[in-house]
């Protein structure tokens, strides 16, 4: 069975950072997201966006220990059971239901999908334009329920056409 | 009072969004530094 890779949270850099067999360091950064704020139009905190990078241009070979080894950084990120996290897929090279679809995969097979929720919500707000966003949370976060409504409040307003 | 909520604030707040993605990808890469991230107000979960 495959391990994941060694990690450590740098508290200079504010990452989790592993590097893999062909030593190409990795970051995964948590950062603080006030859309939920904005919607609700109160301070909503623990919400954030994750962003997973490489430190270098270089093009790593499929390694399923990197998808492993991050999968453990977001269960230890929900360690803070009222930690959520919202993910909007980027359309760069228009590839937004892509990134949507292989996100989703990767949920299914998580060992965490039991204690940590998932739900999805593809916001049409015009003809031509739409977001694949995702929004996960710990079962027990106790304002799972408010939040819920504020995930699901951004389609609404977006197609309020005001 | 709750002010009521328009569609501009919301599509300004995901654009917010996906820009601080951007920087956040480009200070892994090392071509922002951590200063200029926190003055424009892009902050990161700790663990506890």
């Amino acid at each position: 069975m495959q391990s994941p890779y060694n990690f450590a949270f740098d508290n200079i850099t504010n990452t989790y950072n592993f590097t893999t067999k062909n030593s190409i360091l990795s970051r995964v950064a948590f950062v603080a997201d006030y859309t939920f704020s904005t919607i609700a139009g109160i301070d909503i905190d623990h919400i954030y966006q994750i962003v997973i990078d490489k430190a270098t241009d270089d093009i790593e070979p499929l390694d399923t220990r990197v998808s492993l080894t991050i999968e453990i950084i977001i269960e230890r990120f929900f360690a803070n059971i009222d930690n959520a996290l919202v993910y909007v897929c980027s359309d760069e090279d228009e590839k937004a239901k892509l990134r949507f679809d292989v996100f989703d995969r990767w949920y299914k097979k998580s060992t965490f999908k039991n204690k940590i929720i998932k739900i999805d919500n593809e916001i049409k707000f015009s003809e031509t334009q739409k977001l694949y966003t995702s929004f996960l949370f710990q079962k027990s976060n106790p304002n799972y329920k408010t939040l819920i409504e504020i995930y699901y409040n951004i389609e609404k307003v977006l197609n309020s056409g005001k | 009072m709750k002010k009521k909520l328009k569609k501009s604030d919301i599509l300004q707040s995901l654009s917010k969004m996906m820009v601080d993605k951007e920087d956040v990808v480009a200070y892994i890469k090392g071509k922002k530094s951590l200063s200029s991230l926190t003055k424009k107000g892009i902050h990161f979960a700790k663990p506890i």
